[in-house]
């Protein structure tokens, strides 16, 4: 199978999307077989919970299909759809529901690592060093956490991150250092791991 | 390159942003500093660690394509639009510009007076019509929280009555659109001809917007007011600050005076006093033949005088005149029109209006008379007619209580409580002159009563009104003062010295609410200049009087005089005067703002 070029792929969405927009529900399967994967691991990343990740999931798609008939080809659909992703969950932190979830949770992780004592785990970048730090991305603000998803996690260029956020490039730049200052603080604060080395 | 900029490039330099030398300098840096190098690391550690994360692969559960496209499949096609254009959103913008004026004139519509509403000296247009394009912008730009925001501060502005302090002046009959006290308008009262007149016209027409016009009317205004230039103006008021006679002492001596008359409180002026004296026959016979004509009116209007003296203390003897004419009189007979001020009755166009239906018309004989000629044939009660400087002339010294009080829904109480706090009013020595850059038509009346809390004071209450049709809608009218001992009492307390009025053609009149000193009031009390262009129509002048209004004037009064004593020191037995006065009207025509002064009077009087 032959690798499509960017101008190729384009050329074919705008084809699916006015066969979806003419009636045809099911050309959008599509979209949702190319960059499900993209949209879900993009959701992952930030919520890490695959029940409510799957949810959101739904809702990225669903509001994709309402919104379709405006994609204007200017960017990429992928990129088109990774915004959608992101501000569907923008509006998910911002949403009561996280924020209420959230204090229980700080309150339960508090709890557990009380318990947890001193069970170390001397393994850097074990599971839970990784878990510690995925629940101090969660604790970000969404702008900063979506800034290290994107370049940092997804590995996306700054300029990709800038389009699909739609803010320049040197604010991803700005938004990536604060973030990266708040993940350390939060990390080094919190993680067992940070006692070990400051000793 | 010191440590702490170092610390704070470490983000920057673990992403690999910093240029090479910039990350040589660190790497120096670090590389003697243990400090700084944990700290390094930790940047180093968090970073590789994101990245171990984001290579991670997360396992994508097909199943969600099948629930997506089950989801799909039961929502609606998406609508295909074309992306908005230029035209679209112009478009859009007029809609957004024709939403915004259908509401405000729905909201203009529900509330004639919103036109008037001000905000210190900026027009209601103004403020609509900006507001109007905040809402344009806002559809056009699809920002409806903004649009949203304009449109409620522009019903808010249209619609609270109780506005706050910024709205001087807004109240629902007077139509005050700058009151600004003395002290802030000394060089601008004098000029008020040029500044004055010019915002008033940008605020009411158009017609007198343009630039010849603006010019003509303050010529026009100058010539026939006699005023001379703003320098020569300012000379003259600083003098008057220099005289010995202050405002303040007036002011005091007015208090003084009030205190000392506290038990004369109510008592109605005296039959042998020397302006009852001089009253008339034919002046009350017309007083009386009003008040008959008044009381047949679906309004009920009754004697002014039964009214009032009904509510002293001392009861006084009805004139025997004025019983006799409300003996022969039938209820429902109309009044003969009485004379018209320096010219033939004939010319002159009645009213339109029920409520001066049956008075006459002054027309253009208000120009060429010298003499101001007396409404009721004397000059001492309370008399009306063109003054010396071609212009109308009110005038006072009237006996209080049998001269007609303007039939007239009055809210005096209710715009002076909405500012209770404001009881900063002073005496003027100014006299009041009334100019308009308007042509005639103007309908004026005017009451008097003596004050009923103080026997030395006597109120007036004084209407204008467009009353032609054929003028313009709207025109401003200059206010400004001379005449001792004779404030305004407005909706804000104050005593203002110059100020704009605007009169809505066919409107209700506006109405202000004079108090003066007795002693020494015996001639006009404020000169009221038209335009150039006098009709035949002229000055319609209505003397008429109701039971309410008797009620708002004797609550005006109480609500004056509870201001003074906010400022003296506190005279329970005054205040006790007052609280009567206040309740004996909350019977008649009450209302949450009287109630509320009451409860406040009473709080003061320790009740």
């Amino acid at each position: 199978m032959t690798q499509l070029t960017d101008e190729d792929r384009m050329r074919r969405e705008l084809e699916i999307i006015k066969t979806v927009l003419a009636g045809d529900r099911e050309a959008f399967r599509y979209f949702v077989d190319s960059y499900g994967p993209m949209v879900h691991a993009l959701i992952m990343r930030q919520v890490h919970d695959q029940v409510l990740a799957k949810d959101l999931f739904q809702d990225v798609f669903v509001r994709a299909f309402r919104s379709l008939a405006t994609f204007k080809a200017q960017a990429k659909f992928g990129t088109w759809i990774a915004r959608i992703a992101i501000n569907v969950c923008h509006s998910y932190f911002e949403s009561r529901t996280y924020k209420s979830q959230q204090a229980s949770e700080e309150l339960s992780t508090e709890l557990a690592q009380a318990v947890a004592g001193s069970s170390d785990d001397e393994q850097p970048f074990s599971e839970t060093d990784i878990e510690t730090l995925r629940e101090c991305l969660g604790k970000l603000k969404s702008h900063y956490r979506e800034a290290v998803v994107l370049c940092l996690l997804e590995q996306k260029s700054y300029r990709e991150a800038s389009e699909i956020l739609e803010i320049p490039s040197g604010t991803i730049g700005s938004r990536l250092s604060k973030a990266l200052v708040l993940l350390k603080d939060c990390f080094f604060g919190t993680s067992r791991i940070s006692k070990r080395r400051r000793t | 390159m010191n440590r702490e900029v170092a610390r704070r490039l470490f983000p920057d330099y673990v992403r690999g942003a910093l240029d090479e030398d910039v990350r040589q300098r660190i790497d120096d840096l670090v590389a003697n500093d243990e400090a700084l190098r944990n700290e390094l690391s930790r940047y180093h550690t968090i970073e590789r660690m994101a990245r171990e994360i984001g290579e991670q692969p997360v396992e994508f559960p097909t199943e969600l394509v099948d629930r997506v496209m089950a989801r799909i499949s039961a929502e609606p096609l998406p609508a295909a639009t074309s992306p908005r254009t230029k035209a679209r959103t112009l478009l859009w913008a007029l809609i957004g510009c024709g939403v915004a004026v259908l509401i405000v004139m729905v909201l203009l519509a529900l509330d004639s007076r919103a036109m008037t509403i001000t905000m210190k000296g900026t027009p209601a247009l103004t403020l609509t019509a900006a507001f109007g394009l905040f809402a344009a912008y806002s559809v056009a730009t699809r920002k409806y929280r903004l649009g949203t925001a304009a449109l409620s501060v522009c019903f808010v502005l249209l619609i609270v009555r109780e506005a706050p302090d910024i709205f001087e002046g807004f109240d629902g009959q007077k139509r005050v659109t700058d009151m600004t006290l003395p002290q802030e308008r000394r060089g601008a009262d004098t000029d008020y001809a040029r500044t004055d007149s010019s915002k008033s016209d940008r605020s009411t027409s158009p017609e007198v917007s343009s630039p010849e016009m603006k010019r003509k009317d303050r010529a026009q205004v100058e010539e026939e007011t006699n005023v001379p230039h703003s320098e020569d103006l300012r000379a003259v008021e600083q003098k008057k600050r220099e005289s010995p006679l202050h405002e303040k002492e007036l002011s005091d001596r007015i208090a003084v005076e009030s205190d000392k008359k506290s038990d004369e409180w109510g008592a109605p002026p005296s039959s042998a006093s020397p302006r009852n004296k001089e009253i008339p026959d034919s002046a009350k016979e017309d007083s009386a033949a009003n008040a008959e004509q008044q009381k047949s009116d679906s309004r009920s209007i009754t004697s002014p005088a039964a009214k009032i003296g009904a509510q002293k203390k001392s009861e006084p003897a009805p004139a025997p005149e004025k019983r006799r004419h409300q003996e022969e009189r039938p209820g429902n007979k109309s009044v003969e029109p009485q004379k018209p001020l320096g010219a033939s009755a004939g010319a002159a166009a009645p009213s339109q209006t029920e409520d001066f239906s049956s008075e006459p018309v002054l027309r253009d004989g208000y120009s060429e008379s010298n003499n101001a000629p007396s409404f009721g044939g004397d000059a001492d009660s309370a008399s009306f007619g063109a003054a010396d400087d071609e212009g109308a002339s009110i005038s006072a010294g009237a006996k209080p209580a049998e001269n007609g009080i303007l039939r007239q829904r009055q809210s005096a109480s209710s715009e002076t409580l909405g500012k209770l706090q404001a009881c900063t009013w002073k005496i003027s020595d100014q006299e009041w002159k009334v100019s308009t850059t308007r042509k005639g038509g103007v309908a004026i009346g005017y009451a008097a009563a003596s004050s009923p809390l103080n026997d030395d004071r006597m109120l007036v209450l004084v209407t204008l009104r467009l009353d032609d049709p054929s003028y313009p809608r709207t025109a401003a009218i200059h206010f400004e003062s001379s005449v001792s001992g004779l404030r305004l009492i407005d909706g804000a307390l104050n005593e203002a010295r110059s100020f704009r009025v605007s009169l809505q053609n066919e409107k209700r009149p506006m109405t202000l609410l004079f108090e003066i000193l007795d002693e020494g009031t015996q001639g006009k009390i404020a000169t009221i200049t038209l335009g150039d262009e006098r009709t035949a129509d002229g000055i319609d002048v209505k003397r008429s009087t109701s039971a309410t209004d008797v009620d708002e004037i004797r609550f005006a009064a109480a609500v004056s005089e509870y201001c003074s004593l906010l400022k003296a020191p506190k005279n329970t037995s005054k205040l006790t005067e007052v609280l009567s006065v206040a309740r004996s009207t909350l019977k008649s025509n009450s209302g949450p703002l009287r109630s509320r002064f009451v409860n406040e009077v009473a709080a003061q009087a320790g009740e």
